[in-house]
């Protein structure tokens, strides 16, 4: 019985969202493709860089310089936007549209409701970075490249745990927020200014979110990033666990 | 066999239904032994709250018009009251004609025979 | 002594300083179809969100089916053996009525599909269409046999005709019945009088967040009365003092008093002014609410 609750619930949320992720898929797709087609072009704008100022730009450094530097690093600042895009919605949004009170008064709890939706949001947030991810090895040969799946697969894991958090955000956000498109619009500043600003404080660098989504310290010496990942986790679980309180007193 | 009952009169609903059948039984369209249609099956058919009925047939077997049987349905009586009706019918014919031999219209007749009742019963006791 | 399905003992709900709820103390008994009246704004929909535990109460306590409305887990079961229609009817708009239907019986194990299929004719519903394209009547249809379907003891529902042609009105109201003489118990608000009048054993009127009447409607019926006199001099005013008395109304030598309870006493005292003519009616549901809701 419960399990075929859970189904529908899961069913409902994707039924919801699979707009929105098929536009995210297209973005981050269109994106990790055109960056590695461009790649050519900018291995010879390198060229000519080094006999202007003696400087070799990401292309020159190679396949794993070039996609470390100038599509993951883009690509995660990327996905944790639309990561908190995605994870934004549910029943303040319903309240708005109407249909609050009949999800409300069906036998369930506001927990299992923010529960799957918050589980959907991390689970599409996690295929939109294994697909964008998976572009690149997919798509080097067609510039006469290769890049190894499993780097990226790792790369990609590396990401869609550590930016759990952003997902979770997008959550907590909407339940907080009420409004159409503010929700979405805060979430994606706020997740934007968090990785920009991390960048500053650099002494936090191991924690820093930016560093730790796009997976510098495995890039720089192989080692994964467990502390900034296990932060994030954190920060998940406390931001998810706030939103629950909130979801439980709320009236609607 | 019954009319929809006016819901928008000030009359309960349930009076009504026993004015129906009172009146039935009067004019002899429901005779001692007939079956009065089911409790559930009266309410779906006439849109009313099946308590209403319920209530309709407990006050007319209080007051004796028709008997309960539980489970099988509801009986109008063998012993019918409606032929002390049936003995005054001659008696308000003959007065109605007089009055009428008088010059009085329907209305004037009607509303004589209610104030004469106003003023004999006790006002507004309908129960 | 009937079970009540629902009681609440001085429910209260405030919203920044304004009492939309003042201490309610309702009580829906087993087995009977309770109208809820009131103007727009009075409080029928917050009470009933509190009831579901959709809003949380201010002050007080209710339970329904025996569970406190405050206990966020007791109330998840009790909502299972509810059936709900909101007043906003609107429903997901992306689902097609299929899948609002498969949605909803997955939550309730009782679900009775030969009335869904019923239902489904006798409203003659697109099953294919997205619920988004379907007009208001058709919407409020679907959520009733949303509600209807799921085998529930009690139902709450909130403007169950709104949106209905009265040939609809007439279907719903047969259906309602038959679920009550099945054993289902039934609390709905609505604005149509014509409608509680018709089906309802039960009335609740609230007012300004307070209840002022709570019978059956017999009763009801039964102790307001209108009182029409005629006078042959102008009408004296000074006797209206009588407890009893709710309104009354005076044009040229005709006076109309519109009395809740002590009718003997005040047909006494009228008799004694002495008028050409008294006449007592009964009231119906209409005129009994216009005159409980007025600003006084």
């Amino acid at each position: 019985m419960r399990t075929r609750e859970l189904k529908m619930l899961c069913y409902k949320s994707w039924l919801e969202t699979r707009w929105g992720f098929a536009l995210a898929l297209m973005v981050v797709l269109v994106f990790s493709l055109g960056s590695v087609l461009r790649f050519p072009d900018a291995a010879r704008a390198g060229l000519r860089d080094m006999q202007v100022h003696n400087h070799p730009n990401a292309a020159l450094r190679g396949v794993r310089t070039y996609t470390q530097v100038e599509i993951f690093e883009k690509l995660a600042i990327l996905w944790a936007i639309l990561s908190v895009m995605l994870g934004t919605g549910g029943l303040l949004r319903e309240r708005r549209l109407g249909t609050a009170s009949f999800l409300l008064s069906l036998p369930t709890s506001r927990m299992r409701l923010l529960g799957v939706r918050c589980a959907v949001s991390v689970f599409e947030a996690s295929g939109l970075a294994l697909a964008a991810y998976a572009m690149v090895p997919l798509a080097f040969p067609l510039v006469h490249q290769s890049y190894s799946w499993g780097l990226a697969l790792r790369y990609a894991l590396i990401l869609a745990v550590s930016g759990i958090s952003f997902a979770v955000f997008g959550i907590l956000i909407s339940v907080v927020l009420e409004g159409g498109a503010w929700p979405a619009i805060i979430g994606a500043s706020t997740a934007f200014l968090s990785l920009v600003l991390g960048e500053i404080v650099t002494s936090f660098s191991r924690y820093a979110p930016f560093p730790v989504l796009s997976g510098e310290s495995y890039f720089r010496c192989g080692v994964v990033p467990w502390a900034g990942m296990s932060v994030s986790l954190v920060a998940a679980t406390l931001m998810l666990t706030f939103a629950l309180l909130i979801v439980k007193w709320r009236d609607f | 066999m019954f009319f929809k009952p006016n819901a928008s009169s000030p009359a309960p609903i349930y009076l009504q239904l026993m004015e129906q059948v009172r009146h039935a039984v009067e004019v002899g369209a429901l005779k001692p032994g007939d079956q009065l249609p089911g409790i559930r099956h009266l309410a779906e058919t006439l849109v009313i709250n099946p308590n209403t009925v319920a209530k309709a047939y407990r006050e007319l077997e209080h007051e004796g018009i028709i008997d309960v049987l539980h489970g099988s349905g509801a009986f109008v009586r063998s012993t019918n009251p409606g032929r002390r009706v049936q003995a005054a019918v001659p008696l308000v014919t003959g007065l109605v004609e007089k009055l009428k031999s008088r010059g009085l219209s329907d209305q004037e007749i009607r509303r004589l025979f209610e104030s004469a009742l106003m003023r004999q019963v006790e006002p507004a006791r309908i129960r | 002594m009937t079970e009540l399905l629902i009681e609440t003992h001085s429910l209260t709900k405030t919203y920044g300083g304004v009492e939309a709820v003042r201490s309610l103390n309702l009580e829906v008994p087993e087995g009977s179809i309770c109208g809820f009246l009131g103007k727009n704004g009075s409080g029928k929909s917050t009470t009933i969100k509190m009831l579901l535990g959709m809003t949380w109460p201010s002050a007080g306590n209710g339970m329904v089916l025996g569970q406190s409305i405050r206990d966020a887990r007791a109330s998840v079961e009790v909502r299972r053996r509810i059936g709900f229609v909101s007043e906003d009817k609107r429903l997901y708009h992306y689902m097609t009525v299929e899948q609002m239907i498969r949605f909803t019986s997955s939550f309730f194990p009782k679900w009775r599909v030969d009335l869904e299929q019923q239902l489904l004719r006798q409203f003659q519903l697109p099953v294919k269409r997205k619920t988004g394209h379907l007009s208001k009547g058709m919407r409020t249809k679907l959520a009733l046999l949303l509600a209807l379907c799921r085998e529930a003891e009690l139902l709450i529902l909130d403007e169950p005709t709104e949106g209905l042609d009265p040939v609809a009105t007439e279907e719903i109201l047969q259906l309602l019945t038959k679920m009550a003489a099945g054993g289902t118990s039934i609390f709905f608000s609505s604005h149509q009088i014509a409608e509680v009048e018709q089906i309802a054993d039960r009335v609740a009127i609230i007012n300004d967040g307070s209840l002022i009447v709570q019978e059956s409607l017999d009763h009801l019926k039964e102790r307001y009365r209108r009182i029409q006199l005629l006078f042959d001099r102008d009408v004296p005013q000074k006797w209206l003092k009588i407890p009893g008395i709710e309104a009354s109304h005076a044009d040229g030598r005709a006076m109309s008093v519109l009395a809740s309870s002590n009718i003997d006493e005040i047909v006494r005292i009228a008799a004694s002014l002495e008028p050409v003519s008294i006449e007592v009616t009964g009231v119906n549901l209409k005129e009994i609410f216009l005159e409980c809701v007025r600003e006084s």
